[in-house]
């Protein structure tokens, strides 16, 4: 009988696990998410940096190659694959296109159902709040891992491969470093992205907001180092925060200003930074809010 | 039989202040209406026994699963409609009855082909691929009701289903709560302050008043009833119209002027009113099957907390 000629009837069929329901808020945020054109154009770019790194991986490896083509070998090979390149592929794919990233995707995440009233609907079904949350914050977790520790242990094993001999072994701290520091900017970036969401309703906003947390806490910090004439202003500069572990973790150091807190201090600040969303996240994502 | 939802001591604080006052009542109907004016306490009642606001003290039971611990297995069997606009304005209509069919667990394929059924049957199959955002205020109250039974659920609970609808759309909402009353498949719980949905839609009432359970009325009972209750008013010797309605069985009060009450005994009908007058010489001026209406039960209950109708 065709669809439209039936009548209501009860479902006796299967159902999906509980499990699955999370996945569910995934799967229709990440289609939302790509149905946009600008979002996919923007997310195939993201990824033009590590494959021009593999190309460099490549030819410093095979310094031979490149001298039919009349570009300089010696140049390059003083460059040598290490932590400073794997630290600066990190800087690149997280500070700069994982960002840029949340800030297209991550406002879009929690406040259209805030802003439609659409809460009391998911969570009428059996559906936790930390199930809705985890669902859209993987949404995050996914396209940011596909563009900073997916693509930089890529790397890591392609340079290991080509360059033999110890470099893996003189070398090994940086997998576990790119690996986890990655998910250190995934986790502060997410739940960054998913609290300004569940704070603005308006989306422009949010991600103005966000923009504002990650680049105005520089200047802030400065302000802040210039008038008690500390170092611990830097505390508000998320971005230092997590350049000072990243650079801890992968055991290089790239600039100056890096260095000038210790980092168990960033480790702290930044966790207290995802506690801190976490509870307003708590807050937030109610099927109903009660004003006393 | 158990009944779908009992409420035991259920006590409820928001914000400091109490809501629902130690409600008590067993709702055994498959189609329970809950009246009361605004700030009755219906809406936190219905969002206490989804599990959205916290019990103070007492507790509710939906089909057994106490609302306290088993939260997650009421929320398998229920579906919801609420009373605000609550959707989501980008996605079209057929998808997103399909999220949610999705998130109450039926596999995408099979929330699909619900998804469009339902759709078909609230009266939006010729609209289902236009932006929620996009539809009247009808349309949207229909693809509530279409998110709310995509997955069969066993108890319905619509909060103030016909709120703000045109006459048409409210006949329409009405008689898609009667087609699933008939179906007889799950249980429906009907909020609202307005009598005449109740009325037309429910066999049960339940009528709140500042929290507190001011009525509870069988009214598929008390229609039985009223259909045995005239009041007629007699020309001549009312003592002999008496006897004689008495000796067939039937009780009768008599009242102001030449009035009498009568509670007609099970198979006897107004006809036999007319005979047993005819046979004693007495007039019968007036006779008017009394009837109850909801209005004046609720009414009643409005005057008198914890009343028993």
């Amino acid at each position: 009988m065709a669809v439209y000629e039936r009548a209501y009837r009860a479902y006796a069929g299967p159902l999906t696990p509980g499990r699955a329901r999370r996945r569910v808020i995934t799967r229709y945020a990440l289609a939302d998410l790509f149905a946009n054109k600008k979002f996919v154009a923007w997310f195939v770019a993201c990824f033009a940096f590590p494959v021009g790194c593999a190309f460099y991986i490549y030819a410093v490896n095979n310094l031979d190659i490149l001298e039919p083509l009349g570009v300089s070998a010696t140049g390059l090979g003083t460059f040598s694959i290490g932590p400073k390149f794997f630290l600066n592929f990190l800087y690149i794919q997280g500070l700069i296109f994982a960002f840029l990233t949340t800030l297209f995707a991550g406002p879009g995440l929690i406040s259209p159902d805030l802003r439609n009233n659409a809460l009391p609907l998911y969570f009428s079904r059996p559906l936790t709040r930390t199930e809705y949350l985890l669902g859209k914050g993987s949404v995050l977790a996914l396209v940011l891992s596909a563009m900073t520790w997916i693509p930089g242990l890529i790397l890591w094993v392609f340079q290991a491969v080509l360059a033999g001999g110890r470099w893996w072994s003189d070398n090994l701290r940086l997998a576990p470093g790119i690996f986890f520091g990655s998910w250190l900017l995934i986790a502060v970036l997410a739940l960054l992205a998913l609290s300004v969401s569940a704070l603005v309703k308006w989306k422009p906003l949010a991600g103005a907001l966000i923009f504002a947390i990650f680049v105005g806490g520089k200047p802030f910090s400065l302000a802040i180092n210039g008038i008690l004439d500390t170092g611990w202003g830097l505390i508000f500069d998320i971005n230092y925060l997590v350049q000072t572990a990243w650079t801890w973790m992968m055991g290089a150091r790239i600039t100056s200003e890096v260095g000038e807190l210790p980092p168990w201090a960033s480790f702290v600040v930044l966790g207290a930074v995802c506690a801190g969303c976490l509870v307003l996240l708590r807050r937030r994502v109610e099927a109903y809010e009660v004003v006393r | 039989m158990t009944p779908a939802i009992e409420l035991d001591q259920l006590t409820v604080q928001l914000g400091g202040r109490p809501i629902l006052k130690g409600l008590t009542a067993g709702l055994g109907s498959r189609t329970l209406g809950l009246l009361g004016p605004n700030g009755a306490g219906k809406t936190t009642l219905l969002h206490t026994l989804l599990g959205f606001f916290p019990v103070s003290s007492g507790t509710a039971r939906v089909f057994g699963h106490d609302i306290r611990t088993g939260t997650a297995a009421i929320r398998r069997v229920v579906g919801y409609m609420p009373e605000n606009d609550s959707f989501i304005a980008e996605m079209s209509a057929v998808r997103f009855v399909r999220l949610m069919a999705e998130l109450s667990g039926l596999p995408p394929a099979q929330a699909l082909e619900r998804a469009h059924e339902a759709l078909f049957w609230v009266g939006l199959g010729e609209e289902r691929y236009r932006p929620l955002g996009s539809y009247s205020l009808g349309m949207k109250q229909q693809a509530k009701l279409a998110q709310a039974i995509v997955h069969g659920p066993k108890l319905l609970i619509l909060d103030e289903p016909t709120n703000g609808l045109d006459p048409p759309h409210r006949v329409r909402m009405i008689e898609l709560i009667r087609d699933i009353r008939e179906r007889g498949d799950m249980v429906l719980i009907l909020s609202s302050h307005l009598l005449r949905d109740v009325e037309e839609s429910c066999e049960e009432v339940l009528v709140l008043k500042d929290g507190a359970i001011a009525a509870q009325c069988d009214l598929a009972a008390e229609r039985r009833a009223q259909q045995r209750l005239v009041e007629v008013e007699v020309g001549g010797e009312r003592e002999a119209f008496v006897e004689a309605v008495a000796r067939l069985g039937g009780e009768c009060a008599a009242g102001m002027r030449q009035r009498i009450k009568v509670l007609l005994p099970e198979g006897l009908g107004v006809a036999e009113l007319f005979r047993v007058a005819a046979e004693r010489g007495v007039q019968l001026r007036r006779v008017e099957v009394k009837r109850t209406s909801l209005e004046e039960i609720f009414l009643a209950a409005m005057g008198e907390i914890d009343g028993r109708l």
